[in-house]
Order: structure tokens, then sequence, then C-alpha cells
């Protein structure tokens, strides 16, 4: 095994592995700070002259309430990282597995996340521009934030050009996987407004965010969480799940989905701002825009019942499910799929060997369209 | 494991010890003449220096590979990138001194 | 136990292109997140400092001569953890075992001498929450003192019940012992920032 043959979910771990090591302290050391704040009367966070209730605050003053922020966010943006690589990781091996070809441009993807993640440590004041820092820095946090934009975009561009020319089967995991791009994508491009400090005047904390955030993580994220629950089932338990059932989850949910959060897009666009407690119905520029709010529980709702297949999916085929004829059942050529279908204690019955790239896939003069990275002949 | 190590060479902890010593009473030395931003840059070099030669030391122990060295050098590129520039736009940003304490 | 050396490798040789085994890699990458950790609260000192009106003269309220006693103390007891590494690998298991007590002992000064200066403080009636600096001054040494009381447990367990290891797999034993010793170098490490930015700048 070396470097170069580990699928591009390890690789998409790995760098999350690394965000995750390096991004928590700061927030441990604001956890901290917080903690004395609030147990032992300190004022890190508390600015001199504080009146609070009619009488001055007794605290020693000389906080900043921006320490907290730029502690939380120096976290905060590798944390959404953290939440999406593994997701890429794992679209990805679905989207090569069911193409059943190699995925385009993988060493551009595998530089790609490295540089991703090194990236996301130097952008985390994009969530801070309204705070009144100076231009120079903001110019420096704009920049760097639309650099960090091309990795993504070359991931997910590199996964779309991977269907060119493909041998698609479209079982449920491979729906979920294809949703994602779009979405995904979607999500990353309503982000370039708020990284550009000039548009994030009237966008920030307006339901635009929550519109962008959402649409990255729950298009985003949890439909690459659903494909890989769909993809690994079989591995895990032996069993497949149902196909029908999944169509039942799957399109209702990309449905559903996309109506809940893109009317918040509109209503941020036209100035609805985020946590009012009576969700902005006081102003008369909103008035316009609050019918929106029926669309979206409507359909948050219908989105919720449309979970019911795939619950009732899970824990069904778990035990009646239809039964896998073979260790691999997805035809995949990655080692997950060299252990026994469900895996005994320690996973690998044998020693294994890595002879080829992960994704070997459809290669000339091979017997079938798969050859598993353990096998030795192709 | 490795073949130039401490047990060579238990002069080189004794002269390593000493140093560290000596620069730390140097930066007291310097902290008792109150010169308030020259003491910063004079202290804060000294005991970067010492910081390295504790860490060489204990670096020494580790590895002499270039890639280690390079990412060691490019994190600390970044640290005091990360420290500094946010300080240097708070220190050098035309700002009326009601305005100070905001960055 | 011995066993697993024969399935994972590098556990007690070092791979050919880092230099490092596994537990070596281990430790420094724990300790790059103990330096994000304490890194925070170093930009958050200077943040706080540069963006404040006032700071008090921090070697008036600062016992400067404790501090520097601890610098001593800390450093003589990583000089004596790289002896006690020395003696273990040249298999002087006695030597070992004073030098790591030795170590321990050293470890407790220190935590002895920042109990008196804490003490110092309090009965001037300043608290953390008498001052920002206060405020950092105690979470920076009290997380550091932490740490210290951490590396004290560790390092007690090899000087003590943890040598049983030694007879299972000896290069193992030293290979932990060494890694041990690079946490102790770096809480000794923390504390020359700490004492310089808390107690001279």
């Amino acid at each position: 095994m070396t470097f170069e043959r580990l699928p591009f979910f390890i690789w998409a771990q790995l760098i999350t592995a690394f965000l995750l090591l390096l991004a928590f302290p700061p927030l441990e050391g604001a956890a901290f700070l917080q903690l004395f704040d609030r147990l032992l009367g300190t004022s890190f966070f508390l600015p001199s002259g504080l009146f609070v209730n009619g009488h001055i605050y007794d605290v020693s003053g000389g906080g900043n309430a921006l320490l907290w922020q730029h502690l939380f966010w120096f976290l905060g943006h590798p944390e959404v990282y953290v939440i999406i690589l593994p997701a890429l990781g794992i679209v990805t091996e679905i989207i090569a597995c069911n193409t059943r070809k190699n995925v385009s441009g993988f060493d551009m993807m595998r530089y790609s996340v490295i540089f991703l993640g090194f990236l996301s440590f130097v952008v985390w004041s994009h969530h801070t521009y309204l705070t009144g820092m100076g231009t120079n820095i903001t110019a420096f946090f704009q920049t760097t934030t639309m650099i960090i934009s091309i990795p993504s975009i070359i991931i997910v561009s590199a996964l779309f050009i991977t269907l060119w020319g493909g041998s698609i089967r479209f079982n449920v995991p491979m729906l979920f996987a294809l949703a994602f791009l779009p979405m995904f994508g979607f999500g990353g491009l309503t982000g370039l407004p708020l990284g550009l400090a000039a548009t994030d005047i009237p966008l920030h904390d307006t339901y635009y965010v929550i519109g962008h955030f959402h649409y990255v993580v729950a298009p985003g994220v949890i439909l690459g969480l659903f494909a890989g629950i769909y993809y690994w089932f079989p591995k895990a338990t032996g069993r497949k799940m149902n196909e029908i059932l999944g169509h039942l989850h799957f399109w209702p949910t990309l449905i559903t989905m996309n109506l809940v959060f893109f009317p918040m897009l509109i209503q941020g666009l036209m100035g609805l701002n985020r946590r009012m407690y009576d969700g902005g119905a006081t102003y008369t520029f909103n008035q316009g825009i609050l019918h929106w709010n029926i669309v979206i529980s409507w359909a948050a709702w219908t989105m919720a019942i449309a979970q019911i297949p795939f619950i009732f999916n899970f824990f069904y085929s778990m035990f009646n499910g239809e039964k896998v004829n073979s260790d691999n059942p997805w035809e995949s050529a990655t080692l997950e799929w060299a252990t026994p279908t469900p895996p005994p204690h320690g996973n690998f019955t044998k020693p294994i060997t890595v002879y080829r790239e992960p994704y070997s896939y459809s290669l000339e003069g091979a017997p079938k369209d798969y050859s598993p990275q353990d096998q030795k002949e192709i | 494991m490795e073949e130039h190590s401490q047990q060579d060479e238990p002069k080189r902890d004794i002269l390593i010890y000493l140093s560290i010593i000596a620069m730390t009473g140097l930066i007291i030395g310097i902290s008792h003449l109150q010169l308030k931003t020259m003491g910063i840059f004079l202290i804060v070099p000294i005991a970067c220096t010492e910081a390295g030669i504790l860490a060489y030391y204990f670096m020494h122990l580790m590895t002499k590979k270039k890639t280690v060295h390079l990412i060691l050098l490019l994190t600390v590129i970044t640290f005091i990138t990360l420290l500094f520039w946010p300080a240097w736009d708070v220190v050098y940003s035309p700002r009326t001194p009601s305005e100070f304490t905001v960055f | 136990m011995s066993q697993e050396t024969e399935f994972i490798p590098y556990i007690v040789e070092s791979r050919e292109d880092t230099g490092l085994y596994n537990a070596k890699l281990g430790i420094w990458l724990f300790l790059a997140s103990e330096i994000m950790l304490f890194g925070s609260l170093f930009s958050a000192y200077i943040l706080l400092r540069v963006g404040s009106f006032t700071w008090p003269v921090q070697s008036e309220i600062q016992n400067v001569a404790i501090g520097a006693i601890n610098s001593v103390v800390l450093l003589s007891s990583s000089i004596f953890f790289i002896r006690a590494w020395v003696a273990l690998k040249a298999d002087d298991i006695v030597k070992y075992k004073k030098f790591m007590y030795l170590v321990i002992l050293f470890a407790f000064i220190f935590l002895t001498l920042k109990g008196v200066e804490y003490y110092q403080h309090f009965s001037h009636g300043e608290f953390p929450k008498s001052s920002v600096f206060l405020g950092l001054y105690f979470l920076m040494t009290g997380l550091h003192a932490l740490h210290i009381i951490g590396g004290i447990l560790v390092n007690s367990y090899y000087a003590g019940p943890g040598l049983y290891l030694r007879a299972q797999n000896k290069q193992w034993f030293i290979n932990r012992v060494e890694v041990a010793g690079l946490y102790w170098h770096f809480v000794d490490l923390v504390w020359i920032f700490l004492f310089s930015t808390l107690y001279l700048l």
C-alpha cells in the first residue's frame, strides 16, 4: 500500500483528522477563557464600562467580545470542512464504483484536498467581516476565501467529469451521490457573495446565510451520508436495503430539501434577518416574503415524513432484506470489499497486499470490469 | 537507534542547560530595564531562541529528515503570520483612540 | 503483548522515510494540538494587551524570583529526564529510576513554588477577576500546572508500576519513555514562553 493507492475517502478522512487535531484546541482555549469568565468572574470577553440592569457591571473589564469571535471561528471554519470532507469522500467512492471508471483527475483531487485543508485555517475571519475589522485584514481574508473555493470546485468538477463516458448504474446510493454534486455545487456558489466582504454587508446575518450553509450541509453532507449508508449497508449486514423504499426516500427528500432552503435564499436577499424572535414580522419590508415561511414549513414536514421509509427500510432490511450473493455486491474495486460480508472480528481474514490504484475499473485486458486492489492479476 | 545521541555527549547537555539558564538571566535583566516596546522586541526573540535550542535539542532526538524540517518551517511561518498580521493591522490602521479597544 | 510488535510495524523500529516510529509521530501530532491550545491563549494575551489602554507592569505584580527559580527547576528536570532515558538505553535501571525520581521530585518542587506564588497573589487580594492580566496569568499557568500534573502521573507510572512493560519488550519501553520525555520537554518549552510573557514583558 502506498499513499497513491489510498482511495479518496481515506485521503479525505486524513485531512479531516488533521483539521480536527489542529483546529479544536483554540476552541478549547476559548472554552477555558469562557469558563473563567463564568465561574471566576474574570472578564476576558467583557469590555470595561458595561452597564447592566442599571448598575456598573462588577467585572475588571478590559476584555473583548471579538476575541471570542476570532477564537471561535478559528475552529468554526475548519469545522465546516471537517463536516464536508468525509461526505465528499463517500460520494467519490460511490461515483467511481457506479460509473465503472477511474475518477478523472484523481491526482488533482488529492492535491486539492491537501491544499483545502491547509487553506481552511486562514479564512476564518470571513465570519467576522461585519465586526469593524480593518480593511487590510478584511482584504486578506477575502482573498484567501476566494482562493479556497478553487479546490472545492476542482473536486466537484472532477467528479462531474468522471460521469462522462461512464457506464452509470442508477442504484439508490448512486442517486444520492449524483444529487450531492449539483446541490453541493449550488451551495458553494451561494457562498461566494458571502465570501466577498462588500456583498456580505447586506447579506450577513440574513436568511441567505442560512440558505447557503444548509444547502451545503443538508443537500450536501446529508445526501452524502445517506448515500454512504445505502452503499455500505450490504457490507455491514450482508443484506441489501430495499430499492423501492430507497426511491421513496430519495425523491421526496431531494425535492423537499430544495423547497425548504431555496426560499430562504430569496428571503435573505430581500433582507429578512436571522435570529429575530418574531421571524421579521414587525418590519414592513419583510411582508412580501414572509409567505415563503408557509412553503418552507410544509416542505419541512413533508421531508420529515419522507424519512420514514428510510428508517423503516434500515431496520427492516437488517433482518429481512435481500441477502447479498457475494462478498462484493456492488462489484467495487476498493479494499473494504476484500473482507467477508459481513466482516468477522478483525475484518480481514488474511493479510492483504495492494497491487494497484483504488479505482481500477474497466482496465484494458481485464476479464471483468473491475479489478480488486488486492488481487494480483488484473 | 541513533548514533549521535546524548549518551555520547553529557557535556553537551550541561552546555545547553547553562546556555538556556544564561539566556533566562539575560531576559530577566532586560525586563528590569523596563524598556516597554523595545523590551518586547528584545525579550521575545531571546525567548524564542531558548525555546528553539531546547526544541532542537529534543528534535535532534526526532529526526534529521528534510520533509519534517520543511513542515515545521511552514508551520512556524503560518503561525507568525496569523499572530502578527492581525496585530499589525490593529496597531497601524488609522483609528482614533476611542476606537482602539475594537479590532 | 510483545506479539503486537510482530504484526504492527514500526512500534520499536523507525520507518526509513521519516525516521520516526509510530509513538513518536503520535506524540508529535499531540504536541501540535497542544501548541495550538497554548498558542490560542498566547494570541488571546497578545490581542487583549494590544487592544487595551492600560496594562499593569507585570514584573511589579509578579514574583520574578520564584518564576526564575521555577524555570531552572523545570529545565533541570528536563535534563534529568534525558539522563534517565540515556541510562535506560544503557540498561542501567538503578540510574534510570534515580533520575526519574529526580524528575518527579523537581516537578513537585515546581508545583509547590507555584502554589506559594498563587498564595502570595491571593493574600494580596490579587484574584483572577482582579484584572485581565491576572485572569490570563492564572489561566495560563493553571493550565500549564495541569499539564505538569499529567506529566507527573505518566513519569511516576514509568518509574514505578510501569516497569513490568520493560520485561516484556525492552526497546518498546525505551521508546515509551522517550515519548514521555518529548511531552515533558514540551511542558518545559511552554514554561519558557509563559515565564517570558507573563513575568518579563
